[in-house]
């Protein structure tokens, strides 16, 4: 009997991976194809980027670094299209700008969603006046420091290759330090660059959005003031939906993430009681 | 930018056909994931080769060369010729002028960064972990509070020198209740007087109480990677302490990568039912089957042919 016991345990615990994997799916697919509107409760990080931006003037001007990759889209994008919803929301005119290769198009992507979102809507915006981008600027350190001592001139020109210099949106802004915030869309160390020169150099006010691997390792910086807020994961930009609102990408994929949440801490105790289960069986036995 | 309907169609049933492919990892290697791999790595190479081209080397280097708008455009040619420098490592009789490249690079970014990085990361951090103890916001110093404080500092130095002299271990239990009572004791009297007495709000108790925490966490996981004193007895409780909190951060960091991994997944299961097959028509997958079969069919062929030749 205790032999038949052992047994059992000894099968769940060496389960086969591919029923995980296939109930991980079941897991996601139950809230998409049916959501379950899960409450969403607003962090204090999350309300320090909204609350920084919500409180910016009418026509003030925002920079927007869009320093993320393809592969960190479905985590990225919902809070990008977050972000400027409350941006354009509050009239506020858009600069963005990326340092990464391939997150050139990224920025292009979230940008035409929006802008056509708005138009659509009745609210059309219009390029180098509402809203501008600048592209894949490469140099990163260097660029930035740059960026602080003479902005046009650094970036010359646009994405779609216009002179900066006649850009009614850039009217006004000399310096990287001329714009009031700077909102970080990354999935890399790229903050870390912005707040050694961007925050400490030239003194600009910043807020990161970030991916949730990201988000630990720059709480010390949001602590030491450095950051107003950290927007983190697919969580962070559920907050961010909640707060403007309306139940986006974010919220929805929240659904599937509590759902997995219980799925993985249910395994974890299984596979834990199992093996101390079996552990206490043995025992049990070598003392007959 | 936008698409034609008919590319955003092909784009989604080769993004949906991608997606699975690479997927179907999970149940074993397969020649389908290969190829939807090598098309990936193609695909980053040529579009990062194409970027660095149009954003980078044009604009700042043979635009401004070809085409000088100020005399001072023509000084592109030293970041061009260091540039080309780094190239020389694969000619071994000249791969030495690339060490002036890499010198350049390592001396302008030691430079640049080391004054910069110590602003923003050594004394910023350090003055957040230690200036709360100065700031009358979490703690306030006062007669009583200096009084307890001073208690805790002495009581936890003594407890620190008893045990690694092995004198503690020869107390007897009166003696050890003493030591450990009078530092919970005058570490609760502190908080009394430096937080609860002039703020009187719990929440000040717990704002103080963190800034505690985030301080005995910088000194102790310091002190686990300071190897000049051996981690023994009293020394080794503090290294321990550090390594619990190194053992939450790496917890946490790791819950976060799960959960940043689990929204890639969703954003994908995601594309694959609402953008995929929501939108796809019968008349779509007549055309995509056949076209299907045959990839696989080749597929299929080639990895036989390349398994076979590998066992030859």
């Amino acid at each position: 009997m205790l032999n038949l016991k052992i047994k059992t345990i000894e099968k769940l615990l060496s389960i086969d991976r591919r029923i995980i994997f296939l109930l991980v799916a079941a897991v996601i697919l139950i809230p998409i194809i049916k959501p379950l509107n899960l409450p969403v409760q607003v962090t204090p990080e999350v309300l320090g980027v909204y609350d920084a931006i919500d409180k910016l003037p009418e026509g003030s001007k925002i920079l927007i670094a869009f320093d993320y990759e393809p592969a960190s889209t479905p985590e990225m994008d919902p809070m990008a299209k977050a972000l400027l919803r409350h941006c354009f929301k509050k009239k506020l005119r858009v600069v963005g700008i990326s340092w990464l290769e391939q997150g050139r198009g990224n920025a292009d992507n979230v940008l035409s969603f929006i802008t056509n979102e708005r138009a659509e809507k009745g609210h059309p915006l219009e390029y180098g006046v509402d809203y501008a981008y600048m592209g894949f600027k490469p140099g990163k350190n260097a660029m930035i420091l740059k960026l602080g001592r003479d902005f046009k001139g650094a970036c010359k020109t646009d994405y779609r290759g216009n002179d900066v210099y006649d850009m009614p949106i850039l009217e006004g802004i000399e310096t990287l330090g001329d714009f009031p915030y700077l909102a970080c869309l990354h999935d890399d160390s790229m903050i870390n660059s912005w707040i050694t020169y961007g925050h400490e150099v030239v003194g600009i006010k910043i807020g990161s959005l970030c991916t949730a691997i990201m988000a630990p390792g720059i709480y010390a910086n949001l602590n030491a003031g450095q950051l107003t807020g950290i927007v983190g994961g697919l969580k962070g930009g559920s907050e961010y939906e909640h707060l403007l609102g309306y139940r986006g990408l974010a919220t929805f994929g929240m659904d599937s993430q509590t759902l997995i949440h219980f799925l993985i801490v249910g395994f974890i105790l299984i596979g834990n009681f199992a093996y101390l289960a079996k552990e206490r069986m043995i025992r049990k036995e070598r003392l007959r | 930018m936008n698409y034609a309907p008919w590319a955003v169609t092909f784009g989604v049933w080769l993004a949906a056909g991608l997606t699975i492919a690479i997927y179907s990892f999970l149940y074993k290697d397969n020649p389908f994931y290969k190829m939807a791999e090598h098309i990936y790595i193609g695909v980053s190479t040529g579009y990062l080769v194409v970027i660095a081209w149009n954003d980078a080397l044009r604009p700042l280097l043979v635009g401004p060369l070809r085409h000088p708008g100020t005399p001072n455009d023509i000084l592109a040619i030293i970041p061009g010729i260091l540039g080309l420098m780094m190239f020389t490592r694969y000619f071994k009789k000249l791969a030495w002028m690339s060490r002036i490249s890499l010198a350049f690079l390592i001396g302008w970014g030691a430079g640049t960064a080391a004054p910069a990085i110590i602003q923003a990361y050594l004394i910023r951090h350090t003055g957040t972990t230690i200036t709360p103890l100065f700031n009358p916001a979490y703690f306030s110093w006062n007669p009583m509070s200096i009084i307890f404080g001073l208690l805790v500092v002495g009581f936890f130095s003594a407890l620190v020198y008893f045990v690694q002299t092995d004198q503690y271990t020869d107390w007897d239990r009166g003696k050890r209740r003493f030591l450990v009572g009078g530092i919970i004791l005058s570490f609760i009297l502190f908080f009394i007087f430096a937080v609860y007495y002039p703020q009187k709000s719990v929440d000040a108790l717990t704002e103080a109480f963190y800034a505690l925490v985030i301080l005995v966490g910088v000194i102790s996981v310091l002190f686990y990677f300071f190897y000049s004193i051996e981690h023994k007895k009293s020394l080794k409780g503090i290294a321990k302490t550090g390594v619990i909190y190194l053992m939450v951060f790496f917890g946490t960091s790791f819950g976060y990568t799960v959960m940043a991994r689990l929204s890639l997944a969703i954003g994908r299961m995601r594309f694959i039912v609402d953008d995929w097959l929501k939108t796809t028509t019968p008349a779509q997958w007549g055309i995509a089957l056949p076209i299907i079969a045959v990839i696989s069919i080749l597929l299929v062929w080639q990895e036989r042919k390349s398994r076979a030749a590998r066992q030859d």
